[in-house]
């Protein structure tokens, strides 16, 4: 059955509502996530029980789903801060930052090269908030604020979402719209992308030193993103599901020649409110770390190396990836003949390729070493209990999680996620509509933290709108979206928790956003503006 | 804490429940998974009014 959605003006106020009154309750009553995204969730559950026509049956459809998505990420967090606290309470930490001095002196360049390019460089193949969670800690030992580390990682490596974790985002894209170009797609999406690329290297600078940080960092800002950009508009050419793992990789081994540069192995003298004084100590009064430089990033190696050959390599991902799990649900439809289809199993996920089973590996492997070695009786906190301090941040963590992926499933399965992109498009002429068609796929990966996601939930919306409208391309629409999708995992609400959990500032997810924010903004007028030149100059029907 | 964690198991519960019950046309079951939820959600939400009285 055709369905009949809603796309007035009052039914576009209240599918916004959710998201409005999220967003209200985080930014503007500072409450916690796992206070604001219940209320939230209840909100949009209200809003598709009253002005979605939605039966209970389908509510409770959609809801469920949303707590599988949410275990799907649960299964990165409780992960990821187990990791976190094992290689904490072995002193990692505080060896990794004074031992990482001997590489560089140089803080702006240690800023960058966690911030941006490691982060970067852990999208290229893991995902699923595996950046976020791994890099905002490692910042906060090498001096960044708690807040701003949070912030850094979801800044920098936001631009690798879309061809990254093996380019899963892309491979969802082509299944479900049939592109006319598809070589020019990925090639025009992999130019948008560049923008967001550029932008978190400048912006990273600009946070640390404002235009100081800029005039230290522009060399190699640039030459990092010609081998990200560049790297991957030459490789969506040839194959699109490596070409953001290989320059990230690239990058990565690039970091250290760059460190041999006396502009970037040396101190530079600039002011940074990003970083934290470390009174009263000076640095050879610091007392000895318990353990080396490279035994300090153990867990974080064989985190690298495991998911390299879990993932990269297709003979053992085929054997590994057999083991699933997942549970069925039957069709729902709502008042307006909106249908979700019946799944056996929804959105099941293979246990051994999961990048929480990396993670875990990583855990006991760190553990079984460190306390071999006798790090946590040498860092004098043997006592202190792994699984209490997991616990007390994960839990909190996990609620807001759950209830944001209900939200999202809810509005999804109700329609209301569709009638705020209609509503778009149907008041939009056909340019404004090329300009703000990234901001849609902002507004997918804000609801769903996934770029995957939101190019699955709106890529065929964008398809419709070509199909209708003489002057858009379908080509350029996709690649927006696609970019959009990526910008916007800077500020959903899901991944800034993955970071507070991990640098234990629960409850400061408003804070981050407030931060992340206005970049997401500035990528999405950047990017719309060169959206529309590309539409104007490539396509002519 | 205990009251947080008691109130994320409520919410992943649900999820089985509402499969289960959905599934097999078992309303009462779904149904308990809603409820499930909704309890789940409004621990956390409610906790804030009674840490900031208390």
């Amino acid at each position: 059955m055709q369905n009949q959605l809603p796309i007035g003006l009052f039914h576009w106020i209240v599918a916004l509502l959710p998201i409005l009154v999220l967003l209200f309750l985080l930014v503007f009553l500072r409450w916690k996530g796992p206070q604001a995204g219940p209320v939230s969730m209840f909100t949009a559950w209200a809003v598709a029980l009253l002005f979605f026509r939605t039966p209970f049956e389908t509510l409770a459809v959609a809801s469920a789903k949303g707590v599988w998505d949410a275990i799907f990420i649960l299964y990165v967090i409780w992960p990821a801060l187990l990791l976190y606290k094992i290689a904490d309470r072995a002193g990692a930490f505080e060896a990794l930052r004074i031992g990482i001095r001997r590489f560089s002196r140089n803080r702006l360049f240690l800023v960058l090269a966690f911030g941006w390019i490691f982060v970067s460089f852990l999208q290229g193949i893991a995902g699923f908030g595996v950046p976020i969670a791994v890099a905002a800690p490692l910042l906060v030992a090498i001096g960044v604020r708690p807040l701003y580390a949070v912030a850094i990682a979801l800044i920098g490596h936001s631009w690798a979402n879309m061809f990254g974790t093996l380019a899963v985002g892309w491979l969802a894209t082509i299944k479900v719209v049939e592109l006319q170009n598809v070589t020019g797609t990925a090639f025009q999406t992999a130019i948008l992308l560049w923008i967001p690329n550029l932008l978190a290297g400048f912006t990273i600078a600009w946070l640390f030193g404002r235009m100081n940080g800029i005039r230290h960092a522009w060399p190699l800002v640039l030459i990092i993103s010609l081998i990200h950009g560049g790297g991957q508009l030459a490789l969506v050419l040839w194959n699109p599901v490596v070409s953001t793992f290989i320059p990230a990789t690239v990058a990565l081994g690039a970091l250290y020649p760059l460190s041999r540069w006396e502009r970037y192995s040396e101190p530079q003298d600039i002011e940074s409110e990003i970083m934290q004084e470390r009174k009263g100590k000076k640095e050879t009064e610091e007392k000895e770390p318990v353990m080396g430089l490279w035994m300090s990033v153990l867990p974080y190696v064989v985190l690298a190396v495991s998911i390299v050959i879990g993932s990269g390599i297709p003979q053992v991902e085929s054997i590994l990836g057999q083991f699933e799990i997942g549970l069925p649900f039957p069709e729902t439809t709502t008042g307006y003949g909106l249908t979700t289809e019946a799944i056996r199993p929804y959105s099941p996920f293979s246990l051994f390729t999961h990048p929480g089973t990396y993670l875990l590996l990583a855990s006991l492997i760190g553990w079984t070493v460190y306390r071999a070695k006798g790090y946590y009786r040498k860092a004098g906190r043997e006592k202190e209990g792994i699984w209490s301090g997991l616990i007390g941040n994960a839990i909190p963590a996990s609620i807001a999680v759950t209830s944001f992926l209900v939200l999202s499933k809810t509005m999804d399965d109700s329609g209301q996620t569709n009638v705020l992109a209609l509503g778009i498009s149907a008041v939009s002429p056909p340019l404004v509509y090329a300009f703000f068609a990234n901001w849609i796929g902002i507004v997918g990966a804000f609801i769903t933290s996934s770029n995957t996601a939101s190019n699955i939930l709106f890529s065929p919306l964008h398809d419709t709108v070509a199909q209708t409208e003489q002057v858009l391309s379908q080509t350029t629409l996709i690649a927006a979206q696609s970019t959009g999708g990526a910008i916007g995992n800077a500020i959903a609400p899901a991944n800034i928790i993955l970071g507070t959990s991990t640098t234990q500032q629960t409850g400061k997810l408003g804070e981050i956003l407030k931060m992340t924010l206005p970049w997401a903004a500035v990528a999405a007028v950047l990017t719309g503006i060169v959206t529309v030149l590309i539409n104007n100059v490539t396509f002519v029907r | 804490m205990l009251i947080k964690g008691v109130a994320l198991i409520f919410m992943l519960i649900s999820f089985p429940f509402i499969s289960y019950g959905a599934m097999r046309e078992i309303s009462w079951l779904w149904w308990s998974g809603l409820i499930a939820l909704a309890i789940g959600g409004l621990i956390p939400a409610a906790s804030r009014f009674f840490e900031s009285s208390g």
